[in-house]
């Protein structure tokens, strides 16, 4: 028995090796990719090439992702020996910010390597930095006024030019720190005993085809 | 046992290591968050210096097997980072965790693989224990 | 027995080196926030004695399917859209927990620090095993 275990146990590591240095049919020429969107853009597009580099033709099962944000196309399912093809994957930025990591996965017929999962890093740069975007004031807490501050990143070039209140209850006003980068959105309650909320409507001048808009949710408690 | 197969089988281990080791040091977020799935470690701390360390430590043990005067050490030490891999996702097996194995960094990031997982490991367990055996025995004898 | 524990000690030293350069290199990038860990266990969240507002950021079919009683959705996605429901729910005594589908899922732990960082609520954690470990009972 002893003297089987030994030879058992090499042939698992030699296989083990084999399945490792990537015996497989479809060979990616990346499986991650970084995409830097600009601030006008309501996309980031990432092509992930591959080739069939097997010895039989590779069929594409499965292309998914867990994100509606992503969404993986494919042109074709099936590829000869030798062929290249190609998984676009789409990012939908909409109001998100910083670092994204999404990924896909990509189900095919090989049995050495089944699944493949694709990977985009999105850095999506954050254009206008408002901080907090919540207000809030408790039951017991004075009406005094309370501040957002507006930083505008890496040289974009927008100014603040509206900030709409609404509630009529909660009064607004904008002060600037340094103009074209950095503001201070005052919000001032009006003297009230009920609760009262508001959103508050941050109105920019760029991109001037499509100006960006943002948001400052406030909630005053009832008074005690 | 020829000593030829036997240094063979040591390079191919070392190598396996020196690949497994570079492919979560170059991601140490990665294999954090690897880690951090088996659920083993109280603190997260450890955790951090384990995702530093450990890649550099396998890295360094699988070119060691190749410089005679450490072979055995760094054959030891293989041996205890398997029995500890296997351990450690055989328990994540038990209590059924959904990981990802974190073993060789994002290449090896698909579903549902305990029994292939746990066999593999297993499997390079008992070469590098037979290895290790054999490496101390000669160096008894020299 | 001496010689081999002198060259364990040598590898186990040695590789404190390329650890400490690559740990001084990350630290240098500015990408140490990822290290911070804000995930409790449900055993965890079970104690506390504050009201919990648990937050489930999955898509909205795999929240209709099931999740925690009392939940709120918010998504990336949909942020803007969500965001005032959440805000109406959440109160200075809650502690907030978010969670999505399982420990490898990463939406959880986004919306969280969007939530600590952006939109300033204190007290906001993810639940380490999301919905898996909610189902499975896991305290």
């Amino acid at each position: 028995m002893r003297s089987l275990l030994f030879p058992i146990a090499s042939a698992l590591l030699l296989a083990e090796f084999a399945a490792a240095s990537h015996a497989q049919q479809l060979r990616w020429e990346s499986e991650e990719v970084n995409l830097t969107p600009i601030p006008t853009d309501a996309e980031a597009v990432a092509h992930f090439k591959f080739k069939n580099v097997g010895a039989q033709e590779a069929q594409i099962t499965a292309v998914n992702s867990r994100c509606s944000c992503t969404t993986p196309t494919l042109e074709k399912k099936r590829f000869t020996p030798g062929e290249s093809g190609e998984v676009k994957v789409v990012f939908t930025i909409g109001s998100k910010t910083g670092l994204q990591e999404k990924t896909v996965t990509v189900e095919n017929n090989d049995p050495k390597r089944p699944y493949t999962t694709l990977r985009i890093k999105v850095a999506i740069p954050e254009v206008v930095q408002l901080r907090p975007t919540f207000l809030y004031w408790s039951p017991s807490e004075p009406l005094t006024p309370k501040e957002t501050s507006i930083k505008i990143m890496n040289g974009f070039p927008a100014k603040v030019v509206t900030v709409e209140s609404s509630n009529t209850l909660i009064s607004t006003r904008v002060e600037t720190v340094k103009p074209g980068q950095e503001y201070r959105l005052i919000v001032m309650p009006g003297e009230t005993v009920q609760p009262a909320v508001a959103k508050l409507t941050i109105k920019t001048d760029y991109p001037p085809e499509n100006p960006k808009t943002f948001f400052v949710h406030v909630r005053v408690d009832a008074r005690k | 046992m020829s000593a030829k197969i036997q240094a063979a089988l040591g390079y191919l281990l070392g190598a396996l290591f020196v690949y497994a080791g570079m492919t979560k040091a170059l991601d140490p977020a990665r294999f954090f968050a690897d880690i951090r799935n088996y659920d083993i470690l109280p603190w997260p701390a450890v955790a951090v210096m384990l995702a530093f360390y450990l890649p550099w430590l396998e890295i360094l043990c699988g070119v060691a097997v190749i410089i005679r005067p450490l072979r055995a050490g760094a054959l030891l030490l293989l041996t205890t980072l398997l029995l500890a891999f296997t351990a450690a996702l055989a328990q994540a097996w038990v209590r059924g965790l959904d990981i990802s194995c974190g073993c060789f960094g994002k290449a090896d990031d698909h579903p549902g693989g305990y029994l292939l997982w746990i066999g593999r490991d297993a499997g390079l367990l008992i070469v590098a224990l037979w290895l290790t055996i054999a490496e101390a025995r000669r160096e008894r004898t020299r | 027995m001496k010689p081999l524990l002198r060259k364990l000690a040598v590898l186990l030293a040695v590789a404190m080196i390329p650890a400490s350069v690559s740990a001084w290199v990350f630290w240098q990038q500015g990408k140490w926030s990822v290290f911070r860990d804000d995930t409790v266990p449900l055993s965890e969240v079970a104690q506390w004695k504050n009201r919990v507002l648990w937050v489930d950021a999955r898509p909205a079919a795999d929240f209709a399917s099931g999740h925690i009683p009392g939940a709120v959705r918010l998504t990336e996605e949909e942020w803007e859209e969500l965001l005032p429901e959440l805000l109406n729910a959440w109160g200075p005594d809650c502690a907030v927990v978010v969670y999505c589908s399982s420990r490898k899922c990463q939406a959880s732990g986004e919306v969280a620090r969007r939530l600590r960082e952006q939109v300033g609520l204190k007290a906001v954690s993810v639940l380490r095993g999301g919905w898996e470990d909610w189902k499975g009972g896991r305290r």
